[in-house]
Formats: C-alpha cells, structure tokens, sequence
C-alpha cells in the first residue's frame, strides 16, 4: 500500500522530483569542491608553517654562528693585544739595558762609546 | 695574569726612567767647549742611541699589531658573510623543497579529484546534456 502511494505520488510529481535531484546533485557538487579548495588551503597552509619553522631554525643557526665568529673574533683581538703588550714590554726591557750601557760606557769606556755615536750619526769627536 | 704583569713591568721600566731623567744643556763658544751646542747627560745620550736603535723594531711592532687587528676584523667579516651566504643558501633549498613538496600535494589532491578518464566521462557529460536538454524539451511541450 505505501510503496504504491510513493509509486503515485513519484509518477504524479515526477517534474519536481528531477529538479529537487539536479538541485542536489548541483549542491553535491559545489560541497565536493568546496573541500578540494579547502584541502588545497590546508596543504598551503601546513607548507608555510613548516617554511616558517624552517626559517627560524636557519636564522637561529646563523645567529648562533655569528655569535661563535664575534667570540673567535674577541680572542683573536685578545691574543693581538697581549703579544703587542709582551713585545713592546721585552722591548722597552732591551732598550733600557741598551741605555744603562751607554751610560756606563760614559763612565768606564768613552771610546766605545764615541766609537757608537760616529757610527750611528757620523759626527766628528773633537777633543 | 699575563696582562698584569706586563702592566707592572711596564710601570717599573717608566719608573726606573723616571728615576735619572736625562737632561741637555746649551753651550756658548768656549764655555768649557770648543764650539757652542747642545750638552747632553749621559742619561740623555743613551736615551737618543738606545731609541734610534730601537725604533725600527717599535715600529715593526705596531705595523704587525695593526695588521693583525686588521686581519682579524676582515676575517670576521669574511666569517660573516660566508655565513650569510651559507644562511641564503638553505633558505632557498628550504623553499625550493617547500615548493616542490607543495605542488605534489596539489597534485596529489588533484589527481583524486579528477577522474582517471577524463575523456569518458567528457562523452557522458556531452550524452547526459543533450539527454537532459532533450527530455526538458519533451517534457514542457507536453
């Protein structure tokens, strides 16, 4: 009896029944679309969270490198300085034992000493 | 430590100059000379030999100290820009990669979306169309 009554009201209907079905099928469709599209904006999505990932981890490793370079850097400078330091020191050092000859080559050996002096500056000893 | 006592050494030295500063005179014709000059102590007298003797090295000392500050600020700026470039070089791997990884997705997602057969189903659409255009010409002329 049901199946009859839905048999009659199909054939009696049958015109809206197809455009209720289009319509369906139509907004079927678009839904089928809409999550490609939103599947396709995922896929996007996840790439650039992962670039973005990516990036931090690449500046971070370069600050870390540059750190490590201004470090090198630092000792570097450090080193300079302390061996400038130690050779101006060991030469102030050479130069005062140099000087405290020359004086005592004024007190204990004049002619080594005028001997010098003519030979660095080329002067005339006169009596 | 080694800075520290370098410092103290070098005070000591300064001090023990300090200690008999040389000093010069001026002399007149025959006062106690036979032309008139300049008289110098023997302190003054090592003083100039002992810095003309000297004063080449010094210089060669702070020719080197200034080459190898100078080195050194170059080889950091080398350091840093190879490390700029090494930084630029994985980014555009990363990107590339990213992009790469993208598009395979996409086309992943595309390939399930389409069909396997796009020219059947082309003759189904065109047969269903003109079916469809068919029977709604039939059906509202009845």
């Amino acid at each position: 009896m049901t199946w009859a009554k839905i048999l009659q009201f199909g054939l009696k209907n049958w015109r809206e029944i197809v455009v209720v079905a289009c319509l369906s099928l139509v907004a079927i469709k678009t839904q089928l679309d809409y999550r490609a599209l939103n599947k396709a904006y995922e896929i996007s999505r996840q790439e650039m969270e992962l670039q973005i990932d990516s990036l931090r981890e690449i500046h971070a490793e370069e600050i870390r490198q540059r750190e490590e370079a201004i470090e090198s850097y630092r000792s570097a400078i450090e080193e300079i300085e302390q061996n400038y330091l130690a050779s101006v020191a060991e030469l102030e050092e050479q130069r005062e034992k140099n000087r405290t000859e020359h004086i005592r080559q004024f007190s204990q050996d004049r002619e080594a000493l005028s001997d010098e002096i003519i030979n660095a500056y080329g002067f005339e000893l006169v009596e | 430590m080694r800075l520290l006592t370098l410092m103290v050494l070098s005070l000591w030295s300064n001090s023990a100059l300090s200690e008999e500063a040389p000093r010069f005179t001026f002399l007149g014709l025959n006062e106690c000379a036979p032309f008139e000059g300049v008289l110098f102590d023997p302190a003054a007298t090592g003083t100039i030999l002992s810095d003309r003797s000297f004063m080449s090295t010094e210089c060669e000392f702070k020719i080197k100290y200034a080459l190898d500050t100078q080195m050194a600020e170059h080889t950091l700026e080398l350091e840093n820009l190879q490390i700029r470039h090494v930084a630029l070089i994985s980014e555009y791997d990363m990107r590339i990669q990213s992009v790469q990884r993208e598009r395979d997705a996409l086309s992943e997602a595309l390939k399930k979306q389409s069909k396997r057969n796009p020219v059947l189903w082309v003759a189904i659409g065109v047969a269903s169309g003109m079916a469809l255009s068919y029977g709604a010409y039939r059906v509202f002329n009845e």
